[in-house]
């Protein structure tokens, strides 16, 4: 892998893939600011422009996005209290208090400066990791790779922050979806349901657009007024105070962005954990916790540091595995799916230049939003005056725009629309979407490499491999350890009684 | 006497009505699946019958609150359940950072009506969209997007139309820089 290196540097450097580099962030960093929408939009709505662009450009336009998401919506909540994705809430915490007492400009520069290091942190251990793929290629095979997506979507199911069993029918329904269309191992076609542009089967870049697009942008028209609902007026100034701040405090910065790394790894768990897990870990470790919550440096240097490291980490389980770590590894791995690549362990040995062109934007992008926002965080926070009202229409416009141009279908406008009402209606009720969308993702690899193993080895061949059967096993454990976890405190808590 | 009314009766309807909307989606698909080749409907067949079973306790867990308590390991949390939810510097549980408007109690009856409203709200957000769709499959697709933003923006958002068709003119000169300059994309 490392003798591409040099070629994905060129590759990177050579015009025009500069210039989509800072259009990346941009629109990353806008999209990170604006609460209510994130990475999974803004990558969303990337995926038809990047259609039929050569691949390397649309690495770095997508890439470019996906690595400002973070500081972007650290930005908002350091400002006016509000953070702009969920992965930014615990820079709330000590941001907000440091911008109130007058200290904005240390606090971003602290914050600008703990996200661009903890990027690249997650960065070299991506490069680190990532060649394991090549022995991971001689382990596995189709049984492996079915376990490998069952586990993907348990795992989603079991470690989300709401109910279990929403997840597991969410993962269900996402399945039953891609299921629909020709399926070239049985050679049947399936619930086209007379139509003949359901012969592909439910496209994914529609699908994806309506889940994250179009679902926010209903959100947001439904909640009448502005994002924000305070008004920041005060001057930015002691940047570099608070850039000094993190080599002051380097150790612990150091052990967040592992948090963050190893957090990104796990698939599912995704930002909003790793800036928690990162904070509380500030807290636990300071001698003098009462300080947090008041406007202590560390409380902005520890959630920037995880929640940018765990980009990298993400990565890991994408690219090597092809099972996507958050809803924004799951819509870029779609995005990497529709550029014709193809994520797994093969990745590695098929597309080095790809992968290292992918590691290379994530590290550029971090140091230019971070130094677009010790610049621009005062001008760039005033997009959340904006009307819910007037924000919304654009979305749904450049949403299903972006549906129709990839193949100018109106029935992909309709699609996306359909997928829109769904995702509002999930989030309504609290189904995960994550795992619907991994499902979605997931569920053709599922389906070919179960097929695969039947015709070769029958139901015998998901037992009889060692590792296979290593990962059913992890599978079982992971569904039933949340089960055996409430047993074993009730039967504690009616002991105590 | 209200409030015991209210505590007993917290069914949302509509939950009840988007499980049963997803258990017949299930229920649909899995008897279709019938029809295929026994290769082919391994895998629906089998998705259909544990995700239609699936709703149905959920549905059951919606619609009956007293059976929530038989039916626990349906609302069994994920392995990170409550795990944000602390104070910065002494581990306690955290409000909410962002200003709310008064936080009054609402009643069950009150919270029935809000959500109706929601959902009307969100219909006639969809009939705008088709109305796009249908204008789009009519018309050229910069017609079909000025039309939509300043006629949602002042009809449903309730901007000024000064507001409306500023922002109509500026998506439309966007879009045409974007789609027609920049993409060439052929419609």
């Amino acid at each position: 892998m490392y003798e591409a290196a040099v070629p994905a540097l060129m590759s990177m450097l050579a015009w025009p893939a500069p210039l989509y580099l800072v259009l990346g962030t941009l629109l990353g960093m806008l999209f990170g600011i604006l609460p209510g929408l994130g990475g999974p939009q803004v990558l969303a709505l990337l995926l038809p422009i990047t259609y039929g662009m050569n691949v390397d450009l649309a690495i770095v336009l997508l890439v470019g996005a996906m690595s400002s998401i973070a500081f972007g919506g650290s930005i908002p909540a350091i400002l006016i209290n509000t953070p702009g994705t969920g992965q930014s809430a615990a820079t709330c915490f000590d941001g907000f208090p440091l911008a109130q007492q007058g200290k904005a400009g240390m606090a971003i520069g602290a914050a600008a400066t703990a996200s661009c290091l903890g990027a690249i942190f997650g960065a070299i251990i991506l490069t680190i990791i990532l060649p394991i793929g090549r022995l991971v290629v001689l382990a596995f095979s189709y049984p492996e790779y079915f376990m490998l997506a069952l586990m993907g979507l348990s795992v989603i199911a079991v470690v989300s922050r709401g109910s279990l069993w929403k997840g597991l029918i969410a993962a269900c329904l996402g399945l039953m979806i891609s299921t629909m269309g020709y399926d070239p191992v049985t050679g049947s076609v399936r619930f086209t349901f007379g139509s003949d542009y359901l012969w592909d089967g439910i496209r994914l870049l529609p699908a994806f657009i309506g889940l994250f697009a179009v679902g926010e942008a209903l959100d947001l028209f439904l909640k009448p007024g502005k994002i924000a609902q305070i008004d920041y007026r005060g001057r930015i100034g002691g940047v570099t105070e608070g850039m000094k701040a993190v080599f002051r405090h380097f150790g612990l910065f150091l052990r967040c962005s592992v948090i963050g790394t190893i957090v990104g790894i796990v698939p599912g768990v995704g930002g909003a954990v790793s800036n928690f897990l990162a904070y509380g870990h500030a807290v636990q470790s300071s001698k003098n916790p009462e300080d947090f919550g008041k406007g202590d440096i560390r409380g902005v240097i520890a959630p920037e540091a995880g929640n940018d490291a765990k980009d990298g980490g993400a990565l890991v389980p994408t690219l090597l595995f092809g099972i996507p770590g958050s809803l924004e590894m799951a819509v870029f791995l779609g995005a990497l799916i529709l550029l014709g690549l193809e994520p797994g362990p093969r990745m590695m040995i098929d597309n080095p230049e790809v992968v290292l062109v992918l590691i290379y934007t994530l590290v550029a992008g971090n140091i230019l939003v971070s130094l677009i926002g010790l610049f621009g965080a005062g001008f760039l926070v005033k997009i959340t005056y904006v009307p819910t009202g007037l924000l919304a229409p654009v979305i749904f416009m450049l949403a299903l725009m972006g549906a129709y141009l990839a193949n100018g279908l109106l029935a992909d406008v309709i699609v996306a629309l359909v997928f829109g009402v769904l995702a509002f209606a999930m989030k309504r009720f609290d189904f995960s979407r994550l795992a619907v969308v991994i499902a979605i993702v997931l569920g053709d690899l599922a389906q070919k490499t179960f097929h695969q193993t039947l015709m070769l080895w029958g139901y015998k061949g998901f037992f009889s491999r060692p590792v296979s059967l290593g990962l059913f096993i992890i599978i079982v454990a992971m569904v039933l350890v949340p089960y055996v976890r409430e047993m074993l405190l009730s039967r504690k808590a009616s002991r105590v009684a | 006497m209200s409030n015991r009314k209210d505590k007993k009766q917290t069914i949302f309807r509509d939950a009840i009505v988007f499980d049963v909307i997803i258990m017949a989606f299930f229920l649909v698909l899995t008897i279709m699946s019938l029809n295929y080749n026994p290769r082919a409907r391994s895998i629906p067949l089998g998705l259909g019958i544990v995700g239609a079973t699936m709703m149905f306790f959920q549905f059951l867990v919606d619609a009956l609150p007293r059976v929530r308590s038989k039916l626990r390991f349906v609302s069994q949390s994920g392995i990170l359940a409550g795990e944000s939810q602390f104070q910065p510097g002494l581990g306690k549980p955290r409000e909410e950072p962002v200003t709310a408007p008064d936080q009054t109690v609402l009643s069950y009856q009150e919270k029935m009506k809000s959500r109706a409203l929601e959902w009307w709200r969100l219909l006639r957000v969809i009939l705008w969209l088709s109305g796009f769709i249908v204008l789009l499959s009519l018309t050229d697709y910069l017609i079909a997007v000025g039309a939509f933003i300043v006629l949602a923006t002042r009809l449903e958002a309730k901007e000024t139309w000064k507001r409306s068709i500023l922002l109509g003119i500026f998506v439309n000169v966007g879009f045409y820089i974007l789609f027609e300059v920049l993409l060439k994309a052929q419609f």
